[in-house]
C-alpha cells in the first residue's frame, strides 16, 4: 500500500538533524454508513481518508505534520522541515526494517465477511418493520449501521515497522417514545473489532425490543430522587463508572503533567482491597482491542490497580519515557491527522465473591443502576459524574420502582476505596471516549459494586 | 476547477441528473509550549471532497481526501452504485448563483509566528501566576486555521469561501494541601488583535484560585447565578430543539410551538451568521444558500426554527440559511452564530440582591443531557453567596430541571455578554435550581 523504501528514506530525512525520535504513520480508512430515519433509509456515506503523520522529537519536543499528498516528493519535503526545526546529536541506530504484520486474532472473527450493502439495508429495513408492527408509544426510530476497515503501517526511528488492519462494526437503535404528553428516549448499541459477521450473530431483533421496553418503561418511571444515598451499579450497567472513576487519572500523559489524582502513587493503596483494575486491548472482539497500538508497540493486559494496590500506569511511547516506564500499548491516535495519546482500550474491574442477589438485598434504601450513559471526570480533583440511563429504587433490600433522569457525582479515589461489595456478575458497554479532541472507539466492563454513599442528582 | 466541472460532466453522461460537489481545504497551525518553551508543535495541509449524486428521487454520498479526476470518477460510480438502496425524497438544490468572497482576517496571517507564541507565553505566566499558590498549567496552545470551502453543482451553482481564524486555550491546576482545583479558559476569533486582549491566563488562575477548600452544599432548590460560560453550555442543549430536522421529526421540544412563549419573555435568542468578524460569520451554507440573520425566540416567544433546503421543502417553509456540511455528509442543519441578547443588570447588582443562593461556573457531563425531553441533570462545581456577598467554593453537586423550566424562571439577564466561540451569552439569574449535594 505503501513503498518499504519510501517509509525508510523518510525516517533517513526524518533523522537527518539528530532528533531522538522519528515516525511515519501510514493511514489508509474505507468507512460505510447507513442511517435510516423517518421510516426512510435517509443516507448512505461511502468513504475513504488516506494520508500519512510525521514526527521527530527533539529532546522532549514534538514536531508533527500530516499530508494527504502520499507522493515521495510531498513525504520527503515535510520530513525535511520537521527535521530542519532544530539539531540535535542524537545518533540513532541503523536498522533492519522487516515488517511485523499484525494478526488478525482479536479480530470477532477469522472467517471474513464483510457483507453486501442490500444485506445492511435489508437489516435497517427489517428491524424498521418489526419497531412499527406494535408500535407501543414508539414516535420515532433512528437505526444506524455503519463499519470501517482501518488499515495502517508505522514505521519509526527505534526500529519498529508494523503493519495492522482493524475492521470496526456498530450499530445503533435510538427510540422516542411519546403518551399523554410525556416524552422519552431510549438508546442501545452493539459493535465490535470485526466485520459484519459479528452483527449477523447479534439478535438485534431482541436489541430492538429491549430499546422499545426501555422506552415504555422510561414514559412510567417516576422522576428520581436527589441526595446522598447507597448505590449498587448493576454488573450488566456496562463500564462508564471504572472508565471515569480511575480509568483516565492512569493515563500516563496526564499523569505525567501533574494533572491526575493517581500521580506518584505506585505501590499505595488508592482503592479498596476488593478492586482490581485492568486494561486489556487483547480481549477478543472487543471493540477497544487492536493487535498494536498507533505506534506499532504491542497491546497487552496491563494490571492497573491489584487489591486495592495501585501496580502502574497506561503509556504511550513519549510518556512512557518521560516517567521511565514501559511501554503499555495504549498509544492511540484518531486518525493520521492526530499525535497519539495514552488511551484506555477495554478496561474493566475484576469479578468479585458476592452473588448480584445480595448485594442488592444488603440496602434498605438506595438507588438500583441497571445501566449506566455517558460520563465526564476531571482528572485533577478526581470529581467525576455518569448518566443513569436505567435506575430503580432499592427499598428493603428489594428492587422498587423504575426512576429516572438522575445523574451520579462523585470523587474516583473516594469512591474506589468504600466499594465494600464485589459481585460474582460482569458485564460490558461500549463507546467513543473523547480526549483533547480525539475520539477513540472503547469498550469497559465490571461485576455488580455497592457504594455505600454517592450523591444523586435527581430531578425531585 | 477543471476537474471538478470534468467530474460533474462525467456524472450528468452516467445518467444523473444532479451532482454536486463539496470541497474543504485547511491549513492548520497549532502550537503547545510548556514552561516557556515548545512541547508541541503542528502544520498541517489537509483537503476533502463530497461527491452528492441523485438519480431521480434518490440520493448518495461518497467522500474522499483525493481530488484526481479518476478518483473522482471512481467516487461518482461508487455513489452511482449505492443510490438504489436509498428510499426516494424530495431533493432540493440550489442553482444559478455564483460568488467568491474572502474573509479579511488577514492580522492573523500578518502576525509573527514570535508574536503568536509570546502571546501563550504570557499566558502561560499568568496561569502559573506570582502568588504564593502556584498553579501547575497543563497546557497552553495556539491554534490557527485557514481555510476554504467550495460548493459546485450542476445547476448552475458555484460558491466560494476562505478566511481564517485563531484561538488560545489553556488549563492549569493548583494544588493546596494535597487537592487539586483546577481552571480552564479559551477563546476563538477571526481577529488576532481580539485575541490579545484576552487575559486567558490570568482567568484559568482566578477559576481555580477561588475554588482553593470548595466543600459541598446541601441538597436544596437554590436561587442561581449561571455564568456566561454555563449558559453557553445550556444553549448548546436548547439547539437540538431550534434545528428544523428536529422539528420535523418530533424530536424538539418546540414541534407545533410556532408563536407560542416557551420561555422567559426577557429572552431574545438570535442566529446572526452575517455578524462580521464572529467566528460563526460566513455568506453561504451548506446548500449554497446565503446566510441570514433569525430570530428564534423573540420575548419568549419560537418565532420560528433553522432551516435548510431539503427540510424546508417538506415543512412547505423557506430555508433559513442552516444548512450545515462538511465533504463527509450531505447537509444536515446547524446554527452559525447562535447567541442569548444581552440584558442591562450589573453583575455585582445581582449578587447584592440575591442575598443567598449559590452561583455555578462549571457544569460537567453535558452530553449526558437529553435534548429530546429537554430533562438534565449535571454535575455543577462553583460558589456560595451568602449574605449578597460571594462566598466560598462548592463542587461536586449536581443541578438538575427542564432546559425549558430554567429558562422560563429567570429572574434577571447580565450585562456580561460572552463569546469564546459561536455561542455568545450574558449571565443569567435563575430562580429554583434543584441542586443535590450533601
Amino acid at each position: 500500500m505503501i513503498d518499504k523504501i519510501i517509509l525508510e528514506k523518510t525516517i533517513e530525512k526524518l533523522t537527518s538533524k539528530g532528533c531522538e525520535f522519528a515516525e511515519i504513520y501510514f493511514e489508509s480508512k474505507s468507512t460505510l454508513g447507513l442511517v435510516l430515519d423517518n421510516k426512510k433509509i435517509e443516507r448512505i456515506t461511502r468513504g475513504s481518508r488516506m494520508g500519512a503523520g510525521l514526527r521527530v522529537i527533539y529532546n522532549g519536543r514534538t514536531y508533527f505534520a500530516f499530508t494527504e499528498d502520499l507522493s515521495e516528493k510531498a513525504l520527503f519535503k515535510i520530513a525535511n522541515d520537521l527535521a530542519n526545526k532544530e539539531t540535535g546529536n542524537n545518533i540513532l541506530k541503523e536498522s533492519n526494517y522487516t515488517l511485523d504484520e499484525g494478526l488478525s486474532d482479536y479480530w470477532y472473527s477469522q472467517n471474513i465477511d464483510k457483507g453486501t450493502l442490500k444485506e445492511k439495508a435489508n437489516l435497517l429495513l427489517h428491524l424498521n418493520n418489526l419497531a412499527w408492527k406494535d408500535k407501543g408509544s414508539l414516535t420515532q426510530l433512528t437505526l444506524s449501521y455503519g463499519d470501517v476497515n482501518q488499515d495502517i503501517f508505522i514505521m519509526n526511528s527505534n526500529g519498529v515497522y508494523i503493519q495492522d488492519t482493524r475492521p470496526r462494526t456498530k450499530a445503533i437503535i435510538q427510540g422516542v417514545f411519546q403518551k399523554n404528553n410525556k416524552i422519552q428516549s431510549a438508546y442501545d448499541v452493539v459493535g465490535a473489532l470485526g466485520d459484519y459477521s459479528y452483527i449477523k450473530t447479534r439478535d438485534m431483533d431482541k436489541l430492538l425490543t429491549g430499546v422499545k421496553v426501555k422506552g415504555e418503561n422510561l414514559l412510567k418511571a417516576k422522576e428520581a430522587p436527589s441526595g446522598t444515598m447507597p448505590v449498587v451499579v448493576s454488573g450488566e450497567a456496562g463500564g462508564t463508572m471504572v472508565h471515569e472513576a480511575c480509568g483516565h487519572g492512569l493515563e500516563a500523559d496526564i499523569v505525567k503533567r501533574g494533572m491526575s489524582v493517581y500521580g506518584n502513587k505506585i505501590g499505595q493503596k488508592v482503592a479498596s482491597e476488593l478492586i482490581t483494575v485492568v486494561d486489556d486491548g487483547t480481549i477478543k472482539g472487543r471493540y477497544g482491542s487492536s493487535f498494536f497500538d498507533d505506534e506499532g508497540t504491542k497491546t497487552r493486559e496491563n494490571i492497573l490497580i491489584e487489591d486495592g494496590m495501585l501496580k502502574g500506569y497506561m503509556s504511550d511511547l513519549q510518556s512512557a519515557k518521560e516517567l521511565n516506564i514501559k511501554p503499555s500499548g495504549n498509544g492511540r491516535r484518531e486518525s493520521y491527522q492526530s499525535l497519539p495519546i495514552t488511551r484506555m482500550t477495554n478496561t474493566y474491574i475484576r469479578k468479585g465473591k458476592e452473588s448480584k442477589e445480595n448485594i442488592i438485598s444488603s440496602v434498605s434504601n438506595g438507588l438500583f443502576v441497571k445501566h449506566m450513559g455517558g460520563g465526564q471526570v476531571n482528572t485533577a480533583t478526581g470529581d467525576f459524574v455518569f448518566e443513569v440511563s436505567e435506575g430503580y429504587m432499592i427499598r428493603n433490600g428489594k428492587i422498587g420502582e423504575q426512576v429516572r433522569g438522575a445523574t451520579l457525582i462523585g470523587n474516583g479515589p473516594e469512591v474506589l476505596n468504600e466499594i465494600d461489595m464485589v459481585g460474582n456478575d460482569f458485564g460490558y458497554s461500549l463507546g467513543t471516549c473523547g480526549k483533547d479532541g480525539q475520539g477513540a472507539p472503547v469498550a469497559d466492563g465490571q461485576p455488580t459494586l455497592r457504594i455505600p454513599n454517592l450523591v444523586v442528582g435527581g430531578t425531585n | 476547477m477543471k476537474n471538478l466541472t470534468d467530474a460533474i460532466d462525467y456524472g450528468l453522461s452516467k445518467g444523473c441528473k444532479d451532482v454536486e460537489l463539496y470541497v474543504e481545504k485547511s491549513e492548520e497551525l497549532n502550537v503547545e509550549i510548556r514552561l516557556g518553551e515548545i512541547d508541541k508543535y503542528q502544520e498541517s495541509k489537509s483537503q476533502g471532497i463530497g461527491i452528492r449524486v441523485i438519480v431521480g428521487d434518490r440520493q448518495s454520498l461518497v467522500y474522499g481526501t483525493s481530488d484526481k479526476i479518476v478518483d473522482l470518477q471512481k467516487g461518482i460510480n461508487e455513489a452511482i452504485e449505492i443510490i438504489e438502496f436509498m428510499d426516494e425524497d424530495e431533493i432540493v438544490l440550489n442553482g444559478n448563483e455564483q460568488f467568491q468572497r474572502t474573509i479579511e482576517s488577514t492580522n492573523i496571517l500578518d502576525t509573527t509566528f514570535e508574536d503568536k507564541v509570546k502571546y501563550i507565553i504570557k499566558q502561560e505566566e499568568d496561569g502559573i501566576s506570582k502568588k504564593a499558590d502556584k498553579a501547575l498549567v497543563e497546557s497552553t496552545i495556539y491554534d490557527e486555521n485557514k481555510y476554504s470551502k467550495l460548493i459546485i453543482n450542476s445547476r448552475g451553482l458555484m460558491k466560494k469561501e476562505s478566511g481564517s481564524y485563531c484561538g488560545s486555550s489553556i488549563s492549569l491546576a493548583i494544588n493546596k494541601e494535597g487537592v487539586n482545583e483546577t481552571g480552564y479558559s479559551y477563546y476563538y476569533t477571526r481577529d488576532f488583535n481580539e485575541l490579545l486582549k484576552q487575559d486567558l491566563g490570568k482567568e484559568a488562575y482566578a477559576k481555580a484560585y477561588e475554588m482553593i477548600g470548595a466543600g459541598m452544599v446541601s441538597t436544596q432548590k437554590y436561587l442561581t447565578l449561571f455564568t456566561p460560560d454555563v449558559v453557553v453550555d445550556l444553549m448548546r442543549l436548547l439547539a437540538y430543539s431550534f434545528n428544523g430536522e428536529n422539528i420535523y421529526k418530533g424530536k424538539s421540544l418546540f414541534k407545533d410551538k410556532l408563536g407560542e412563549k416557551v420561555i422567559s419573555d426577557k429572552l431574545n435568542i438570535v442566529d446572526n451568521g452575517l455578524e462580521i468578524g464572529a467566528l460563526g460569520f460566513s455568506h453561504f451554507d451548506g446548500d449554497g444558500i446565503n446566510i441570514r440573520e433569525n430570530r428564534i425566540i423573540d420575548k419568549g416567544i419560537f418565532s420560528g426554527g433553522l432551516y435548510n433546503l431539503s427540510i424546508a421543502q417538506k415543512l412547505g417553509l423557506k430555508t433559513t440559511g442552516n444548512a450545515s456540511r462538511s465533504y463527509g455528509s450531505l447537509p444536515s442543519i446547524g446554527y452559525h452564530n447562535l447567541y442569548i441578547e444581552n440584558g442591562n443588570t450589573k453583575i455585582a447588582e445581582m449578587v447584592k440582591e440575591m442575598n443567598n443562593g449559590i452561583i455555578i461556573k462549571e457544569l460537567m457531563g453535558l452530553h449526558m443531557a437529553n435534548p429530546i425531553t429537554g430533562e438534565f441533570s449535571l454535575g455543577a462545581s462553583g460558589l456560595k453567596v451568602i449574605n449578597g456577598k460571594i462566598s466560598s467554593g462548592f463542587r461536586g453537586v449536581t443541578i438538575s430541571g427542564n432546559i425549558l423550566e430554567i429558562l422560563s424562571n429567570v429572574l434577571a439577564i447580565g450585562d456580561d455578554f460572552q463569546r469564546r466561540t459561536s455561542v455568545g451569552a450574558p449571565s443569567l439569574l435563575i430562580q429554583d435550581v434543584i441542586v443535590s449535594g450533601s
